[in-house]
């Protein structure tokens, strides 16, 4: 099993490798998740199913399955 | 004279309509793009004598699109036939994130369209301690470069100068010599493949529609099926090398911004973040959440009473002095009960419209509704919808039809067509005035618990009960319409900012307007032809009517006041407003409503809010609109041949239930019918809300009586 945002615990960091799933994966690009750049996970949502992401300049929300869909490399 | 198209382009959140604003500030409109409801701002601006005009174009971040907004930018920009297609493209950017915000500015550079880069909220910028070369910059992208901040204005004059240059000087300065992009080998086969059909198309533009001809709508007749080979052929793989393009510009633009962008530690989320530890919080979150709905919904009630009361006292002020000033005639009875107490019956919601879509632009500038999506996308995912269904379900509140037009920005379709059909059953302002007038009939104003007033708590549980039907009837379309589609969450979180007052105040102004004259038109038109059929009969029917009560009733004791009111409620039974009710009195007869409720069932089709006029109209020809009189007289009107009261509280209720669910609203529709591009699901959405209206009153009515 790799490593994805879904695995990374509250207020740890990691450096994104590379995306599992093609279709999703233009979305994620436009959106600043480019590889090597740096992911903090913030909080999760209160009903769950969401992520609270912090990225270098931005902050951003996805849904659990996206998160699965991008490998990572713990900080 | 020739006028100069100029667009506003740029990512979501990157200030572009605060742009838009500065430069047109009242001299703009909002009208749909022919063909779809994504709403299409323009504006203009006069400089040197020429004619500018502005439009401000949906928030994109790519040129591959992932939305119906999206994909609209994309077929402007990919179709120089388009009405729209701009001379001279004005990119926003917010330069505190600036490497993401270039992805699209690279692309339509490489359109060959000419560009004015903007570098917005340079305020933030400094104070974070960035810095920037914006010289390098203008030599890295090869168009020129305006610093601004909308937020104080600061810099717009050097937007405009950029734009006065452009039109002296001609486009060379504002487009760049040789593509920021190139093509891979692949690239360049797929674009030849397309120009080769299409003859002079340029480069990007073709290779853009090599990835797109399939959805792109100007192509000609059979132009997809005839590329489709073509690309197969030169092993074109459209998502692939939508990938690889997209990171080979990141590359190129964070290498170009080096020695361009000095960065200093990353501190400007820091506030943010800290903010949503309360106000995303696990428990707090949606504390805060339903707090500040419940504030938002009292105080519009609260705020908008008095504007609401001048308005009426306003008009029936008018419509007496008109009726001293006028002589007596057909034409003053049309003026002051048709005209004047139509347009009473609108513009006494302009101010509850304009206190709600005040709060609901203040929640979407501030940053706080993409925390709404964020946080209840769990929860509307269980129900078949989005998280960006809450900001329309939200909006609902005001109004179904921006609710309706605000779901374009959830990518799948069967979650955007749930939310679309369920939006109308949230309570919306128009069922206000109709739930004002039945409550006050039903309940006691002085009826309290404790600090709750019982007008207020069945207010609230009508709120409650739209709430729920919605749910419901979104997880049982979630269970009938299948679809493979996938959904995404993916958003960008803003971080928190002072809201932008003439931001807020032009876009409670625009949707003002928009109601007013697309709601006072319907409203208007049908209160001139409700007077006119409660007016007027068949033959000489209404007279020959009136007559014989008067016959009638000269053998009897009763007052001359009590005589006017017989005669005057014989013509209206004999009135062709009359036969209709009649017409429909047996299949509304077993919810407990009359002929009298009926007429007002059917010219509420158009508009829920016609009721309360609708209903001055038929209790009394030369009355005047204000709710607390139509309450009066419904309060005192008497079943037909009994000598019971007719609203008893079964009948309001039921009432109330059929208002609650009913589809009465003609623009809804028309909305939904335009969104989905079918008759089919305005249909469906007739029937099931109609159907559950009668069945809910029926059971209501005999519940309670």
């Amino acid at each position: 099993m790799k490593t994805t945002i879904l695995d990374l615990k509250v207020g740890q960091n990691a450096l994104i490798r590379q995306f599992v799933d093609f279709e999703a994966t233009c979305k994620l690009l436009t959106m600043g998740l480019l590889p090597n750049a740096r992911v903090e996970l913030v909080r999760k949502a209160p009903f769950g199913g969401a992520l609270y992401i912090k990225m270098q300049n931005h902050l951003i929300a996805m849904r659990e399955n996206e998160a699965a869909s991008v490998e990572i490399e713990l900080l | 004279m020739k006028t100069l198209r100029v667009a506003l382009i740029g990512n979501p959140n990157a200030g572009k309509s605060s742009i838009f604003n500065l430069l047109t500030g009242l001299r703009q409109k909002t009208a749909n793009f022919p063909g779809v409801t994504v709403e299409k701002k323009t504006g203009t601006l006069s400089l040197s004598g020429t004619e500018i005009r502005i439009t401000d174009l949906p928030g994109t971040y790519s040129l591959f699109p992932n939305s119906k907004d999206e994909k609209l930018v994309c077929q402007v920009l990919c179709n120089p036939e388009n009405e729209t297609y701009p001379d001279l493209v004005v990119y926003v950017t917010d330069t505190n994130q600036l490497e993401r915000h270039l992805l699209l500015a690279t692309q339509i550079i490489d359109l060959g369209i000419p560009v004015i880069i903007v570098l917005n909220m340079m305020d933030v910028f400094a104070e974070n301690g960035h810095r920037l070369d914006s010289h390098a910059l203008c030599q890295f992208l090869g168009v020129p470069v305006v610093g601004m901040n909308a937020r104080s204005g600061e810099g717009v004059d050097k937007l405009k100068f950029e734009i006065g240059r452009f039109l002296e000087e001609g486009s060379d300065r504002f487009l760049r010599n040789e593509p920021i992009y190139t093509f891979t080998e692949v690239e360049n086969a797929a674009s030849q493949s397309v120009s080769s059909l299409l003859p002079e198309t340029q480069p990007y533009r073709a290779k853009l529609l090599a990835h797109h001809h399939k959805w792109m709508d100007f192509l000609p007749v059979r132009f997809s099926a005839t590329l489709t080979p073509h690309l197969q052929n030169v092993g074109f793989e459209d998502i692939k090398t939508q990938i690889q393009e997209t990171m080979r510009r990141f590359a190129i633009i964070q290498n170009g911004l080096r020695g361009v962008v000095e960065s200093a530690a990353a501190r400007d989320q820091k506030f943010s973040v800290a903010l949503d530890g309360f106000l995303t919080h696990r428990i707090m979150g949606p504390v805060v959440f339903f707090g500040l709905m419940f504030i938002i919904f009292q105080s519009i009630f609260w705020l908008a009473e008095y504007p609401m009361g001048w308005i009426e006292t306003g008009f029936s002020y008018l419509g007496s002095h008109a009726r001293n000033l006028l002589p007596e005639s057909w034409l003053t009875d049309l003026l002051v009960d048709g005209l004047l107490a139509g347009l009473s019956g609108v513009l006494v919601f302009a101010p509850q419209i304009a206190i709600l879509f005040f709060f609901l632009a203040l929640l979407e500038e501030s940053g706080y509704m993409s925390r709404v999506v964020y946080m209840f996308d769990h929860v509307m995912q269980k129900f078949g919808l989005n998280g960006r269904s809450m900001v329309s379900l939200i909006s609902s509140g005001a109004c179904a039809i921006p609710a309706i037009m605000s779901t374009r920005t959830i990518g799948s379709w069967k979650e955007r067509l749930i939310t679309i059909m369920v939006a109308p059953l949230i309570p919306c302002s128009a069922r206000i005035p109709v739930y004002t007038v039945l409550i006050a009939l039903m309940v006691p104003a002085q009826l309290s618990y404790g600090p709750f007033n019982m007008q207020g708590l069945v207010f609230m549980a009508l709120y409650l009960l739209g709430i729920i039907a919605s749910l419901f009837v979104a997880a049982i379309l979630k269970w009938m319409i299948k679809s493979d589609e996938r959904s995404y969450l993916m958003l960008e979180l803003p971080s928190y900012k002072k809201p932008i007052w003439s931001n807020v105040g032009l876009e409670v102004w625009d949707k003002l307007l928009a109601f007013v004259t697309n709601a006072g038109k319907v409203i208007v038109l049908i209160s001139l032809g409700l007077w006119f059929l409660a007016s007027y009969g068949p033959g000489n029917n209404i007279e020959l009517a009136a007559q014989k009560v008067a016959e009638t009733s000269a053998s009897q004791n009763i007052s001359d006041e009590e005589l006017a009111i017989s005669i005057q409620s014989a013509r209206l039974e004999a009135s062709y407003a009359g036969q209709l009710g009649k017409w429909m009195e047996p299949a509304i007869a077993p919810l407990g409503f009359d002929w009298k409720i009926g007429i007002a069932l059917v010219t509420s089709f158009a508009a829920r809010e016609v009721f309360v006029g609708t209903m001055a109209t038929i209790y009394s020809i030369g009355g005047d609109a204000e709710e607390s009189s139509v309450r009066n007289r419904m309060a005192a009107e008497l079943r037909q041949g009994t000598n019971q009261p007719m609203y008893t509280t079964a009948t309001s209720m039921s009432l109330l239930i059929f208002y609650a669910f009913a589809l009465q609203c003609m623009s809804t529709l028309a909305v939904t019918r335009k969104e989905t591009n079918s008759w089919k699901w305005p249909a469906i959405q007739f029937v099931v809300m109609t159907g559950m209206a009668y069945l809910g009153s029926w059971l209501t009515f005999h519940v309670l009586s």
